[in-house]
């Protein structure tokens, strides 16, 4: 079977606070960068699958991110794909 | 008659930065001179005779630790000490933050299990020189306590970058993963020096619980003395 | 949770006329358990909390001693739940109690120098109960560590009932002088200002929520609040700049119950009114009116400056950068008012919002409770493996994995870190080599059996620990967490720890200063957790340098104070067996009281080389923590622990309370045996210490003898791998 590397992303969900990309933005813009208008900062997790099929992957990686917690419903978003980001 | 000028000592406050008392009164008491706690819009390195980062959070150490730190106007004004040799110290975030702005080489990175480690730990000093480490001998081990979550040191070439400077290496165990288990490392003149070890939680023998010893007064006894004889 | 039928009628009554869906909400804030403590004002006031030292008792955000008669230094602190969060959001849960209760210390305009955690956790074989213990702890130590306040002690339990329901209950220390405590009193024409974080959706329904049964489903999701410790830092170092400079004459947290309840109970308190413009908060996206009035949203602090002071206030907000808005004024009329946008959508009494209906609440024993102490019997040539099993036991084994996360050295201050001694000490460096103790305890397994003995037992523990490293206890405050009022059984236990704690305090002469109470610590399905009431307590130190720790030297005799009687109920070694029952050990506060003394004159003397106390798992727990702790071995004989009725498990394993173990030097035996005859309390010679065997012996036959290196490594390794090994 093919390995593919599948990436999870994981964010604090809007609805609830993020002091780290809200500190980082805030300060950005004290040294005059204006354009930025958010940051949000979070975690990436890139997997190395073996499945038969991208989907596969993506299912699978899906799946155990929400078994072994490796975010949190309640406050965070998190989501799945297999694009080229390393 | 001549009047004689007390050295003194900035000790720097960033937002976040939360030693600066205790490294303040380690100064004071140990290295008797003057110190001052200075918010780091105030920084002006020309009015100090020495520098000291403390350790903390600086900007909660959002981003990375050290990051936010190192864009701010007293970050300028601390690599224009650099260059014209004024002594610099740097603890834990401190470290992190001459790192961050390219004053000592490498990076400082999360721990290699992910966790934060506060504990005591044995170090040797190797290469001592620079006003910092006046007093020490090649070889010294002391022992202070860690207390960080970013503090695995890592250089491409780290047997390389030691050759000429003044080092501190962890003994017994490596708490973070760093490579060559460096856990400090100065300028080549030993001028500047970052540390993830904390000397002040080690300055006085109340804060040290049996069976350790404080190894944090060696920093500030040589400071205090370089200074004095006019460093 | 919404009013009941009785409070919304009572509350129509006195008004005259029907409530807007703002009156609603803040009535609903102001009456829940969280803020009113409804159910149990009553029975609080049973505690006593007078003494000639006592600067600031209940009723505070935290209470305020005076730790040495000359000088005027006063210690602040607090301590308080936050499990109902914990069990959803654990990390934020965790994250955000620490928050709340460094908040409260700073409210008296002190600065925060030490945390201490008293955190009940599941199985740790269960694996949801695992992430939340990591996640709790995590959040914890992600938190106080950006704010610079060392988490310097803690207790740890481990069990079942706490699988999905964990509690987590953190105090703080802090301190000020007196003349800067903050004094908490308004006048008519004072301006209302919150300072911190931008109020958002983000908090709405905390204390609500924090008053009623966990449920299964997700509907729990407005409650969760993301800390931010950078903010949290920058507030406590502009708070304190500014009590520093004397510019402020009220700090209250915006808690519980949000804006409404912290600017209607700073008026209820100095009896005035207040008005506020609620358009004129700083927010983080629109919000409706009702919702500016309750939401949560961490690091908010409501602060008043004194008169002329508020451009020198604003000048420090502003150095540090932190957002803050003039939204309303004290009034003379003891009106709360609101208004939105030029519409009033508030108008209630104070009187009326701070004084909820008291609700009746039936106090019911609970049928054929306790279970009997079953009869059990453990064959000698047990022993060795029994013993190894206790000292892995999650109650016993290290709590490394929690403390080392935890950066308990930040301040320089810290004396004695956990895993060093009994309680944290803390050095005073403004007052020379003067300090303060403090440990928090607190066992559910007694409080379950028992709730009057149990409650007595957290407090007469705690007092105990903090004698031990030589400190004079002063003062307590406790965290009574407890089952749903509304159900008789359950109120039953709270009702008991409460009248347990106030017996005990009297007879140890201690203080109870300020609490907490953490209610509807029950499942969806009605099942209540294991109730605990977990005390903090605060001593005083002469001289730090004289402090004990329970690192063995190796080379002493080992001597046990206080009596051993055969008392295995609700002990370590039950439970080990799978047994539940009996009555927990009787609290012996007379003979505690002369030990506290015995011990300050030990540690002044210096008349021992390490000293730990008796308590969960019993003499060997005690010993075996100790060899694990300083790699250095020791020989005990059991027929020695003086008592005669006890069979050979009970005086290992016994969890008889007043017992101390010293490590004493050979040749300061003597005085310490003098010293003990006069002060009436009873010496007994262990064996000794060194070697790299830790042995037991009865009389001259050897039933167990361990190498230090597996002792160390059963007590270490056992919760480490647990909890830090690869999952």
């Amino acid at each position: 079977m093919p390995i593919h590397k599948v990436k999870l992303v994981v964010l604090y969900k809007r609805s609830a606070r993020d002091p780290e990309g809200e500190t980082i933005a805030r300060e950005l813009r004290k040294m005059g960068i204006n354009a930025v208008k958010s940051v949000r900062v979070g975690k990436i997790f890139v997997f190395e699958v073996e499945a038969e099929s991208r989907e596969d992957a993506i299912t699978i990686v899906r799946d155990l991110a929400e078994k072994v917690r490796l975010f949190n419903p309640i406050v965070h978003e998190a989501w799945v794909n297999t694009s080229c980001l390393e | 008659m001549g009047e004689y000028f007390m050295p003194r000592v900035a000790v720097l406050k960033f937002p976040g930065t939360n030693c600066e008392e205790e490294t303040v009164y380690a100064v004071r008491e140990i290295s008797r001179v003057e110190a001052e706690i200075v918010w780091h819009e105030e920084f002006k390195w020309r009015m100090w005779d020495a520098v000291i980062i403390p350790g903390g959070f600086s900007y909660g150490d959002y981003g990375r630790a050290g990051l936010i730190a190192s864009w701010s106007r007293a970050s300028r004004e601390l690599v224009e000490a650099a260059d014209n040799g004024i002594p610099i110290l740097g603890i834990c975030n401190g470290f992190q933050v001459l790192v961050e702005l390219g004053l000592l080489p490498g990076a400082l990175t999360v721990n290699i299990d992910g966790v934060f480690h506060a504990k005591w730990v044995k170090v040797r000093i190797n290469n001592p020189k620079g006003p910092w480490l006046v007093l020490a001998e090649n070889g010294q081990i002391v022992e202070m306590p860690i207390a960080h979550g970013e503090g695995r040191y890592y250089h491409p070439e780290p047997h390389k970058i030691v050759v000429e400077r003044p080092w501190i290496e962890y003994i017994g165990c490596n708490p973070n993963g760093s490579v060559a288990s460096i856990a400090g490392l100065g300028s080549s003149s030993g001028e500047i020096l970052g540390l993830m070890p904390h000397p002040e939680r080690a300055a006085f023998d109340v804060q040290v619980p049996y069976p350790h010893t404080a190894g944090g007064k060696l920093f500030f006894e040589s400071i205090g003395l370089s200074l004095r004889r006019g460093w | 949770m919404p009013l009941s039928r009785d409070e919304l009628e009572y509350a129509v009554q006195v008004l005259g006329r029907k409530l807007s869906v703002e009156e609603l909400a803040v009535l609903e804030a102001e009456w829940s358990e969280h803020c009113s403590y409804k159910s149990s004002r009553r029975l609080l006031k049973l505690l006593p909390s007078n003494a000639p030292y006592v600067v600031v008792g209940p009723g505070r955000d935290a209470a305020a001693i005076r730790l040495f008669d000359d000088v005027d230094l006063v210690l602040v602190f607090r301590i308080e739940s936050h499990n109902h969060p914990s069990a959803v959001d654990p990390y934020n849960g965790a994250a955000t109690g620490v928050g709340g209760i460094v908040r409260d210390v700073l409210s008296l305009g002190a600065k925060p120098i030490a945390l201490v955690d008293a955190l009940f956790l599941g199985d740790p074989n269960d694996s949801h109960a695992r992430w939340l213990a990591k996640e709790i702890v995590r959040g914890i130590s992600d938190y106080g560590n950006r704010i610079g306040v060392p988490v310097v002690a803690g207790h740890t339990w481990h069990g079942n009932a706490y699988n999905r329901q964990p509690l987590v209950n953190v105090g703080c220390i802090g301190i000020a002088k007196l003349n800067e405590i903050v004094e908490g009193f308004v006048e008519p024409g004072d301006p209302i200002i919150v300072v911190g974080n931008a109020t958002g959706r983000d908090g709405l329904q905390g204390s609500s929520f924090a008053s009623k049964p966990l449920s299964d489903g997700n509907e729990e999701l407005a409650a969760i609040q993301v800390g931010n410790p950078f903010l949290e830092k920058l507030l406590i170092d502009a708070i304190r700049e500014a009590v520093e400079n004397r510019l402020l004459k009220h700090v209250k947290d915006l808690g519980g119950g949000g804006l409404a309840t912290a600017v209607v109970e700073t008026a209820a308190a100095s009896g005035v009114g207040a008005t506020v413009y609620l358009d004129k908060l700083h927010l983080r996206e629109k919000l409706e009116p009702v919702e500016i009035l309750v939401s949560e949203s961490q690091e908010r602090m409501l602060v008043v400056p004194k008169r002329n002071c508020l451009d020198k206030l604003i000048a420090i907000f502003d150095k540090y950068g932190i957002e803050y808005s003039t939204i309303g004024y004290f009034t003379e009329d003891k009106l709360f008012r609101a208004y939105f946008k030029g519409k009033l959508v508030v108008e209630l009494p104070i009187e009326l919002v701070v004084n909820p209906p008291e609700p009746k609440r039936a106090s019911e024993k609970p049928r054929d409770w306790p279970p009997p102490m079953p009869d059990i019997d453990i064959p000698l040539e047990k022993a060795g493996e029994v013993i190894l099993k206790l000292i892995s036991s999650p109650r016993i084994a290290s709590k490394r994995w929690i403390y080392e996360q935890y950066d308990w050295g930040v301040g320089g201050r810290t004396v004695l870190p956990p895993g060093y001694g009994d309680a944290a000490v803390i050095w005073l460096r403004e007052l020379g080599l003067r300090g303060v103790a403090v440990k928090v305890d607190g066992n559910p397994r007694y409080t379950k059996l028992d709730p009057y003995i149990g409650a007595a037992l957290a407090l007469e523990e705690a007092y105990r620990n903090v004698y031990v490293v030589g400190a004079e206890p002063l003062a307590a405050v406790d965290n009574v967490n407890a089952g749903n009022p509304e159900k008789p059984e359950q109120y039953w236990f709270f009702h008991r720890m409460v009248e347990g704690l106030a017996w005990i305090a009297r007879e140890l002469e201690i203080p109870v200063v300020g609490g907490n109470v953490s209610l509807y610590n029950e499942s969806a399905h009605g099942t209540m957790v294991d109730p605990v009431t977990t005390v903090m307590v605060v001593g005083r130190v002469f001289d730090v340098s004289k402090t004990l720790g329970y690192r063995l030297r190796g080379k002493g005799v080992l001597v046990l104070l206080g009596d051993t009687y055969p008392e295995l109920g609700g002990s370590e070694l039950l439970a080990l067996l799978g047994f539940e029952g009996g009555s927990p050990p009787k609290p012996r506060p007379a003979l505690e009281k002369k030990l506290s003394k015995l011990l300050r004159v030990v540690a002044e003397k210096r008349l021992a080389y390490a000293a730990h106390d008796v308590g969960v798992g019993g003499l060997i727990a005690s010993i075996a923590e100790m060899v694990a702790c300083s790699g250095v071995g020791a020989t005990i004989d059991l027929s020695s622990v003086g008592c005669r009725e006890c069979r050979w498990f009970e005086a290992a394993f016994s969890e008889t309370q007043a017992r101390v173990v010293l490590e004493v030097p050979s040749e300061k035996l003597d005085e310490l045996k003098l010293l003990a005859r006069k002060n009436n309390v009873p010496l007994y010679l262990l064996g000794y210490t060194g070697g790299d065997i830790f042995e037991v012996r009865i009389g001259n036959r050897i039933v167990s003898k361990i190498p230090v290196e597996k002792v160390y490594e059963v007590y270490e390794k056992t919760s480490w791998e647990k909890f830090m090994g690869v999952d």
